[in-house]
């Protein structure tokens, strides 16, 4: 399959008072057409903002791109004008986010919102980006979408803006979908019922999603291949298959270890000891190596090599086994 | 929707009537006797006493109170000491001018104040907007009547463009052109509040700039001035419009100090001569007046954030 998105020794530098501050480093990701990649890590290990960079939506004056490539459909993204950059977003490249409470203009009603994102990028008259926005609504099973068009997001339930959100999203068929933490904000009923629909709609549109999540049920659900982030590093990547049978880093294991098990008879939650570095802390070469129950000087030491699993499962780690990558 | 009117316009009647209760015992507070005034140094006790019981001033202050609420009432604000005229005729005599000068100011303030504070947040950090906010500082703490003063030397002493004092009225000779007259008044008068609204406008756009749902529009791809245009500021405007309410109040007393300034025969330039001339029935009625007044733009804030913002419902 035709690679869609390709992320390469993406570096982004976060810029605090007190000095530059590397957020995620030397990422590489790759999305072919159609797929759904799940790219997962705890708060702050540089997931989000990976998916604004692809958007071109970083905060300027507090994150920059320090190095490495982005490309969509063979195009640089990185390399493009303001002008160019914003003819792809939302047209070709959408974006969900993690709060539907708060991603919708409050004082501006659902069918407006929609038909902006239509009218922004193809030239129809308002009746029939109204007509379609009324369509996209069905298609993410709003009932009585005409009417609903009239509404105002204080109106509609957590569940149902996060169907507008994406139903703005697919407006215009993107052909790729950042879904970034869609379902975190919900309750679990109405996180299986977006999930779900979701799920419908990627493959009912053949689009490529790349999902970004903590949460390794919903990995499992949704995604074909996942990639484990660990504090702006890449862990390992993998089909979601293969990760989840043969875990090969360390922090994925200790990861797999804390959901917790109905069937299993213990009394108390495993958590990974330790926690994520804070802002001043140095880094070690590998991220995970203070918390690591492998770790020797050469983690400290030595940024960890790419070591093949199988063809399709990668992990970046110098305790796992298997032949190194160059 | 009229419902709500007819119940907000019913609790106008507690405030008015605290609010005349309150005018009519505070300016009997204020040393000096409107008989004395009215008949000058020359005049001998005798005829101050005889004037005194002719207008009632001898009965008790809850007779007098009451005799006054009910003339009220009825629609009379009674006659003024000074110029033997009912106060109603003098309160709309003023009124042309009075009005004029806070609509010329509120162009001022609206049409200077938003847009300049939309763009001091959209160039946030840059020369430009510190130098309008260094402006805008400057503004909001000189007293408007420094202001006033300053303009009638630059533009009517000095340069001779402006007339310095006085309003002929529109309907007269010369017609719209006497205008000009109040263009330094609404002038100083707008920059002090016109300042706030900018600070404000600026402050709340970097708010709202922030916002979840700028990113979603800045995620659609679509134009930024778009962004900030139909996300950012309509929704920056809920914190202004609510200020405005705040100026438009400020303005009524400020009004006061500017038409004393440029002498201009409006309803605030009445107040302060009717006080030195303790004319009780002009301070009471034009006083109640302003009151109702300053409620009615209360009631029409409301109104405008309602229709701005449709989570806002009227009941």
């Amino acid at each position: 399959m035709n690679t869609l998105l390709s992320v390469r020794d993406l570096e982004l530098v976060g810029h605090t008072a007190s000095g530059p501050r590397t957020l995620v480093d030397g990422l590489s990701i790759a999305v072919s057409e159609g797929e759904s990649l799940a790219l997962v890590g705890e708060s702050g290990s540089g997931k989000s903002i990976t998916a604004l960079a692809i958007m071109g939506l970083l905060p300027e004056a507090e994150v920059t791109v320090g190095g490495g490539r982005i490309e969509f459909s063979g195009e640089s993204l990185l390399d493009l004008s303001a002008l160019e950059r914003r003819r792809i977003a939302g047209n070709r490249i959408a974006m969900i986010f993690q709060e539907p409470m708060t991603s919708l203009n409050p004082v501006m009603r659902i069918g407006d919102q929609i038909v902006e994102m239509i009218r922004a990028h193809e030239r129809v008259s308002l009746r029939a980006a109204m007509a379609r926005a009324a369509e996209l609504l069905a298609d993410v099973r709003i009932p009585e979408p005409a009417m609903r068009l009239r509404a105002y997001p204080h109106q509609l339930s957590g569940g149902q803006r996060q169907r507008v959100m994406i139903a703005i999203a697919l407006a215009c068929r993107p052909k790729l979908l950042i879904a970034d933490e869609p379902t975190t904000a919900l309750d679990v009923t109405v996180q299986a019922q977006i999930l779900a629909l979701l799920r419908d709609l990627q493959q009912e549109l053949a689009m490529a999603m790349l999902f970004i999540t903590h949460d390794l049920g919903v990995v499992a659900n949704i995604a074909d291949r996942v990639a484990i982030m660990y504090c702006g590093q890449l862990a390992e990547t993998g089909s979601v298959k293969e990760v989840f049978r043969t875990p090969s880093h360390p922090y994925t294991r200790g990861l797999l270890h804390c959901v917790p098990n109905a069937s299993a008879e213990l009394d108390e939650l495993v958590a990974i000891p330790g926690q994520l570095p804070s802002a001043s802390e140095s880094l070690a070469a590998c991220r995970f190596a203070p918390r690591c129950p492998l770790a020797d000087t050469i983690c400290h030491r030595t940024p960890p090599p790419t070591v093949a699993v199988s063809a399709v499962h990668f992990c970046h780690c110098h305790h796992a086994g298997g032949v190194a990558v160059p | 929707m009229l419902r709500y009117l007819i119940r907000r316009i019913g609790a106008f009647l507690p405030t008015l009537l605290a609010a005349s209760f309150l005018i009519f015992v505070f300016i009997r507070l204020i040393p000096g006797d409107p008989a004395a005034v009215m008949l000058g140094d020359q005049a001998t006790p005798e005829a101050i006493e005889a004037l005194r019981v002719e207008m009632g001033l001898e009965e008790s202050l809850a007779v007098q109170y009451l005799r006054w609420l009910s003339d009220v009432v009825r629609g009379d604000l009674g006659d003024s000491i000074f110029f033997q005229v009912p106060v109603l005729e003098l309160i709309v005599d003023g009124l042309e001018t009075s009005v004029l000068l806070a609509l010329m100011t509120m162009v001022w303030i609206v049409g200077f104040g938003l847009p300049v504070g939309m763009v001091a947040a959209a160039r946030r950090g840059s020369w430009l907007d510190q130098s309008l906010s260094g402006m805008s500082m400057f503004l909001a703490s000189v007293p408007t009547f420094w202001v006033g003063l300053y303009l009638i030397l630059i533009f009517a002493a000095i340069l001779g463009w402006l007339p310095s004092s006085g309003y002929p009225s529109i309907f007269g000779e010369g017609g719209l052109a006497n205008l000009r007259y109040l263009l330094l008044p609404s002038i100083a008068l707008a920059a002090p509040n016109a300042a706030l609204i900018i600070r404000l406008t600026r402050a709340s756009m970097l708010d709202v700039y922030r916002e979840d749902y700028v990113r979603t529009a800045r995620a659609k791809g679509i134009h930024p001035l778009r962004v900030i245009v139909r996300h950012v500021f309509r929704n920056a405007l809920l914190t202004v419009v609510s200020a405005f309410g705040f100026t438009l109040a400020a303005l009524i007393s400020e009004a006061v100090v500017t038409e004393t300034v440029f002498s201009l025969p409006g309803v605030g330039r009445m107040v302060v001569q009717s006080i030195l001339r303790r004319d009780y029935p002009v301070i009471q009625g034009t006083i109640l007046m302003i009151v109702l007044l300053y409620l009615a733009i209360n009631l029409a804030v409301d109104i405008l954030y309602a229709w701005l913002d449709p989570r806002v419902k009227l009941r």
